[in-house]
């Protein structure tokens, strides 16, 4: 813990440095920075909230959508449907997902697009991890299973599910930090609420300040979400 | 009874590991005795049905081993607890998998006759070697299995513990097939000894506690047996 909160006062020192050998508006002190927060609390916490809850609802959405896909990609009994599943999550994933937005802003709007955008990215991480990790359980311990009088249902929840627990938590992760920083581009498309609309905003009006406040912002509930889910990921994987 | 008949088993590069194997094990404790990667262990996975043979019959008190899944208790020789599940859990599993209506009740008392109640809440990786042997036991004690099949159960316990595992083997009155490279092992698990050699894997000699008195002597036998 204590080599993070060196790491975070080595880093925010080395901005303070920056800014005063630059010496240019674009990139004004911390310290500066951190007094318009306090002036904008009010802004800022209300942006926080909105853009939290698009994130809350998009990795829900992706989390169950990618489970589900994932699962039947590994498991589906039946052949044909798993490897056309996993063919095409396969083929689906490199396409830059972000090209898609304008595509996503005429199926559903402004407001849905948003989610969706942020929920078709954080997909992927989610349902390739669960797709992969599920398969990686250890065949002794299912076999095991097999000779104490278990069926397939019993691999999945007793082996499959556990030993690909650590795995989709990392995708899980990696689905939450790749969803804030979608969240910036799918705000600031359409510039009605959010931190990326008001980083945008505030950018094109050059006001850096409540540009780096706003950035600021979104980057410490970054961490904290980081941060929480290490926490849930120790207290759910206390055998490993 | 545990009867193989005609039993051949080949994995995908090698030699076979089993080829036309015929052999009985009656109820009681019978050993397997023989040299590291002679089959033994691709035998008990036959009997216990997560091999299937390519030829050849395998019947355990008159039914297949798929038949009679639930009332098989398979202990390996490493590796044979789930590392995400307590003490508790690992032994209430096949409870669960059988429906039983109290698996984790049913826990208690097999504990407690092991003496394992104290770490029933740790983790596999929080116990010793030992401990975990014991766990196994417990956990084919609470499943109620007919038959045992286990693979080198005293090879990674200590001294202390291997006494203990003995004699709780010992008491237990099932039908067992043990597996071992140790001489004083097959000794000291007192029951029907035969020793192999392989692959694929053959009976050499049959015997049982009448026939020696000592692990040298049988030490002696074995060595015979694989010179021939």
């Amino acid at each position: 813990m204590r080599y993070y909160v060196a790491a975070l006062a080595m880093l925010l020192a080395l901005w303070q440095l920056a800014a005063y050998v630059i010496n240019k508006p674009y990139l004004p002190p911390f310290t500066e920075v951190v007094l318009r927060m306090a002036t904008d609390y009010q802004l800022l916490t209300k942006n926080l909230a909105v853009t939290l809850m698009r994130i809350a609802t998009a990795v829900a959405l992706a989390l169950s959508v990618g489970l589900a896909a994932g699962l039947a990609a590994a498991w589906l009994s039946e052949k044909i449907s798993a490897n056309l599943l996993r063919a095409l999550i396969l083929l689906t994933y490199p396409i830059p997902h972000v090209a898609l937005l304008p595509i996503l802003l005429h199926l559903f709007g402004i407001e849905a697009s948003k989610i969706a955008l942020i929920s078709l990215i954080a997909f992927y991480p989610i349902a390739l991890s669960v797709m992969e990790w599920s398969q990686r359980y250890p065949r002794d311990l299912a076999a095991l299973i097999y000779t104490m009088g278990g069926g397939r249902r019993d691999v999945v929840r007793y082996v499959a599910l556990p030993s690909a627990l650590p795995g989709i938590l990392t995708g899980l992760k990696i689905a939450l930090n790749t969803a804030y920083s979608v969240s910036f581009i799918a705000e600031s498309l359409a510039l009605t609420d959010g931190l990326g609309a008001l980083i945008y905003d505030s950018w094109h009006r050059l006001d850096f300040l409540q540009m780096y406040a706003a950035i600021f912002t979104l980057g410490a509930a970054g961490v904290s979400t980081y941060a929480a889910m290490s926490l849930i990921e120790r207290k759910l994987i206390k055998w490993a | 009874m545990i009867r193989l008949s005609g039993v051949t088993y080949k994995y995908r590069r090698g030699p076979a590991a089993l080829y036309n194997f015929t052999a009985e094990f009656p109820p009681g404790i019978t050993v397997i005795l023989g040299p590291n990667g002679s089959g033994k262990t691709t035998l008990l996975k036959i009997i216990a049905g997560i091999l299937r043979p390519q030829s050849g019959v395998v019947e355990i008190m008159g039914k297949t081993p798929e038949e009679l899944r639930g009332k098989i208790a398979y202990i390996p020789q490493t590796g044979g607890l789930y590392p995400w599940m307590t003490v508790r859990e690992n032994i209430a599993l096949p409870l669960k998998l059988l429906r039983h209506p109290n698996p984790d009740e049913a826990v208690k008392p097999v504990a407690e006759a092991l003496g394992i109640s104290h770490i029933l809440e740790r983790y596999p990786k929080e116990i010793s070697g030992g401990e975990q042997q014991k766990v196994l036991i417990a956990r084919s004690l609470a499943s109620g299995a007919e038959v045992w099949l286990l693979d080198e159960p005293l090879s990674m316990i200590d001294v202390d513990y291997r006494r203990e595992i003995i004699q709780l083997l010992r008491k237990i009155n099932k039908t067992m097939v043990i597996i071992t490279h140790n001489v004083q092992d097959a000794v000291d698990l007192g029951g029907r000894i035969y020793i192999v050699k392989g692959p694929p894997l053959q009976i050499v000699t049959a015997t049982s506690p009448d026939h020696y008195t000592d692990a040298e002597k049988l030490a002696e036998m074995a060595r015979e047996a694989f010179r021939r």
